[in-house]
């Protein structure tokens, strides 16, 4: 077979397998925000989350082995799916009524300026998560990276009201 | 019972005369086995269509009428119960009704705890299914967009094939016509020196001009096609174009033609010339018959001062070589009709030529994309401009 004669790549492109599915997912996003509005975006992609949420939370059950996890291990399983995709959150307060979880970094990188139909994506899994163990969850994102936050501020409300999308087990 | 949790708030009257029966949408109420606990007049409508059965029957759930499991359908209504909308596929849907029904969502809420019924109610409009409507559309007038250029794509490329085969025909025919005549000018030729020679001295002089009158004749119809097959061979070549040197090429062809240009007491000069994007040889036939005009069509009252120059670009940023002389010049109502084949302005006793010569010139730079137009010099006389493409123009 005869060589291709094409320039080295080799540290003058950066992007891997992580950078490119993250590069496509913001450029799915910004499809459906331009074609289908925002609001539709979101419920596009929250269902997305609500699957991926599904998958996880019988993931963490099995590992635990719990038919249902509690307050304190829902918000362990939180924190540790984050880590593990480099959302790195962290715990600020955890009691009956919520778990109020911050990080500095966002999954999808730089990405997700402006792109506030990709923290549904997270948002969901978390939702579903909570709720699927918690009978109910209610997402309240305080600060957000995409909206031009230094940090994500979400809080995971146990009870109902009027602020924040609401999941239910 | 499920129903009993809106009876026993309501009341049965109440819930009788609630905005769900009065709804002028769908609207059931389900508990977490996908049975139907609650339906206005159009649910039931529907069940009763789905099912067959003129009543609605007491129990019935979800799965009666749409095409879902149980299990699937509280799964997908608990997702939507956060906001999103439900589509669920119907059962035997009628001819040219719609396949699919969209509801939204509200889960009858228990203080925060896993609701154990949910409110769907269909929904009418389908925004989404419009945006995908005009998105396919868009798609489809792309489509036949493309469809229609590459028709007239492959139209214009069986055009251009049929006449490259024509041209070629043509070209062929035209060079095997030139070439045939060739061989019986020069055998004519050769017979009547043979003729001459033979009867030297008793041809008488009659005949001897006669002889005489028709060598030169034949002299001049051998040069007429050795033009002819030189422009056959232009037609519709293709060049391979390089970067050529326009001082080394006009050199050489004023050294060429240092016994024409030293007969007629001419004088050629050249200033400095580009370097323009061509072919040498097709280039030096091109000058070559600039200047030879240059020095043939001379004035008989003065001696030939002929310059080739660089003039400024043209617009299409083309180098642009002036060919100036100070010859007889060239009437406005005939500068046209120079280019055409076989077109003379005088006759070939007074300037010989085969009426080729500028035909052949402007062939030459049509093959290399340029331009060739001839104008008047200010101080009399003819100038021809020569367009040619630089070497940044490929």
């Amino acid at each position: 077979m005869a060589a291709l004669s094409f320039p080295d790549t080799e540290g003058k492109i950066s992007r891997d397998r992580d950078q490119f599915l993250r590069e496509l997912l913001r450029e799915l996003a910004d499809v459906l925000e331009d074609r289908v509005g925002l609001e539709e975006a979101k419920g596009f992609l929250a269902r997305v989350g609500a699957r991926i949420g599904d998958k996880m939370d019988a993931e963490y059950r099995g590992l635990l082995d719990v038919d249902r996890m509690d307050l304190e291990q829902v918000a362990g399983a939180l924190v540790d799916l984050k880590a593990r995709i480099n959302g790195g959150f962290e715990i600020e307060e955890i009691s009956g009524d919520r778990i109020v979880l911050v990080n500095s970094a966002c999954p999808f990188g730089d990405y997700v300026h402006g792109r506030q139909a990709l923290c549904m994506m997270t948002s969901s899994v978390f939702g579903r998560l909570a709720a699927n163990n918690l009978d109910y969850a209610r997402i309240e994102k305080t600060e957000t990276i995409a909206r031009g936050d230094s940090r994500c501020r979400i809080v995971v409300h146990l009870t109902e009201g009027e602020i924040g999308r609401e999941y239910f087990g | 019972m499920a129903a009993s949790i809106l009876v026993n708030r309501v009341g049965q009257e109440e819930l009788e005369r609630s905005a769900f029966m009065a709804l002028p949408k769908h609207a059931i109420l389900v508990d977490r086995s996908a049975r139907v606990c609650a339906s206005n007049a159009m649910a039931a409508r529907l069940a009763r269509g789905v099912t067959g059965c003129s009543a609605v029957p007491d129990q019935w759930g979800l799965s009666d009428v749409f095409d879902i499991s149980p299990e699937a359908a509280i799964k997908e209504i608990i997702v939507a119960a956060s906001g999103g909308i439900l589509l669920f596929p119907l059962r035997d849907p009628a001819p040219g009704s719609p396949s699919r029904m969209r509801f939204r969502v509200s889960p009858v809420r228990n203080g925060g705890a896993a609701p154990r019924h949910f409110v769907l109610v269909s929904e009418r409009g389908d925004a989404l299914g419009k945006t995908f409507r005009d998105l396919n559309a868009e798609l489809e007038h792309v489509d036949a967009e493309a469809r229609r250029e590459r028709a007239y794509r492959r139209s214009l490329q069986r055009a251009n094939e049929a006449l490259n085969a024509s041209n070629a025909e043509l070209k062929s025919f035209a060079y095997a016509v030139s070439h045939d005549l060739k061989s019986p000018v020069q055998t004519v030729a050769m017979l009547l020196s043979e003729m001459s020679e033979c009867n030297e001295g008793d041809l008488g002089d009659d005949v001897t001009e006669l002889v005489d009158m028709s060598r030169e004749t034949l002299s001049r119809m051998s040069v007429l096609i050795e033009d002819l097959l030189r422009y056959t061979q232009l037609i519709g070549t293709y060049i391979r174009k390089a970067p050529c040197d326009l001082n080394a090429i006009v050199d050489e062809v004023i050294a060429d033609l240092r016994a024409e240009v030293k007969g007629a007491g001419a004088t050629v000069r050249r200033g400095d010339l580009p370097v323009v994007l061509g072919d040498a040889v097709m280039l030096r036939v091109l000058f070559q018959n600039l200047v030879s005009n240059a020095v043939k069509f001379r004035c008989p009252d003065r001696p030939p001062e002929i310059m080739v120059e660089s003039g400024a670009r043209d617009p299409d940023g083309r180098a642009r070589i002036e060919v100036r002389d100070n010859g007889i010049g060239i009437a406005p109502e005939y500068r046209d009709r120079i280019f055409e084949l076989f077109n003379r302005l005088h006759r070939h006793e007074d300037i010989p030529g085969s009426g080729l010569g500028l035909t052949m010139c402007r062939r030459i730079v049509h093959n290399l994309k340029g331009g060739l137009e001839v104008g008047e010099n200010p101080g009399g006389g003819s100038v021809f401009t020569v367009s040619l493409r630089m070497p940044e123009h490929e």
